[in-house]
């Protein structure tokens, strides 16, 4: 366990709902309505990091999903969402380096927002590619760094101030999942091309 | 590309508002003579803050912080190279955060398309 990255996420959880879940929710919903709307109703779904549990609100009803997220204090804070859910979600407090789970384990990986934050996201990936079932489905929804000037200078010039409270903002993600062995079948964005949906396949 | 009143409103004067702090506060630091880097930099520096604590808990992440950066960074090219005073600043400023948002959803509007691979 990365204890240092749980750290930081349990210092955020307190005042995580404050910065994010009005403004931001609101403007990303119908972004993230569609992509957990690929959640299948027969399928088993792992959700990365859980986060408060802002996402919730977006999935499907009556599906079976696993949640994990580094943090303790983020999943106490979403516990009342989870609970609020028709359908399953059982929440663990687990790093992704180090999944706990078998390999070949989902059908389904989606993750919102949290590829700027694993400090090592090709490890991370490969991590999610092993639990996910050959020709299993990852989903993404995640702001990366831009190739637009001058937004990839500004991105990258506010890194390092933000990644010592959250996100990292120039992470190239889509890179990532490819170097982490999965196929990208498609990226759309919703953002220019800071904030975007990924989908990949095993 | 973003269409709810609610947030094209609130975009156009997060930024404008951004612009004018942006431009009146390198004005009066650098009174135009320090020329565009430093004033651009400055700019910057006083956008991220603005846009993080007021601004983006009520109308996004992404979406408020990128435009509201280049909105503070160019306000403070105009007030690192020029001695602008009084209702000049406001102007200056209202226009660029205008200009920028408008760029912005250009930009959007050409780059986000349904089902694209892009890279």
């Amino acid at each position: 366990m990365d204890t240092a990255t749980q750290r930081k996420w349990d210092k955020a959880a307190a005042n995580f709902d404050l910065m994010s879940s009005y403004g931001p929710e609101w403007r990303w919903r119908p972004a993230k309505l569609k992509i957990f709307s690929h959640m299948k109703p027969d399928a088993k779904i792992l959700f990365m990091a859980l986060g408060t549990g802002l996402d919730i609100c977006c999935f499907p009803a009556d599906r079976d999903i696993t949640a994990i997220d580094i943090s303790p204090k983020m999943i106490a804070l979403a516990g009342k969402r989870i609970a609020a859910y028709q359908g399953s979600i059982s929440a663990q407090v687990m790093d992704v380096h180090d999944l706990e789970f078998q390999p070949d384990t989902f059908d389904q990986v989606f993750t919102s927002c949290s590829f700027c934050s694993v400090p090592r996201p090709i490890e991370g990936l490969q991590a999610l590619r092993r639990v996910l079932k050959p020709g299993g489905e990852l989903h993404m929804f995640e702001h990366t760094g831009s190739r637009l000037f001058p937004f990839s200078i500004m991105m990258k010039l506010m890194t390092p101030l933000a990644s010592r409270f959250g996100p990292e903002l120039d992470r190239d993600t889509v890179a990532n999942v490819k170097a982490a062995g999965f196929t990208v079948t498609a990226v759309n964005h919703i953002f220019i091309d800071i904030v975007k949906t990924i989908q990949a396949i095993k | 590309m973003e269409k709810r009143p609610y947030f094209v409103i609130g975009d156009l004067l997060a930024n404008a508002f951004i612009a004018t702090v942006s431009v009146a506060l390198t004005a009066w630091l650098l009174g135009g003579a320090w020329g565009m880097v430093p004033g651009m930099l400055l700019g910057m520096i006083i956008a991220l803050p603005l846009s993080l604590i007021p601004v983006a808990p009520f109308f996004g992440a992404m979406e408020i912080l990128t435009p509201c950066m280049l909105s503070g960074m160019l306000g403070g090219m105009w007030g690192g190279m020029w001695p602008l005073a009084g209702v000049t600043i406001f102007y200056w400023g209202v226009g660029t955060g205008c200009a920028v948002i408008v760029v912005i959803y250009t930009l959007n509007a050409v780059m986000s398309s349904p089902q694209t691979i892009r890279d």
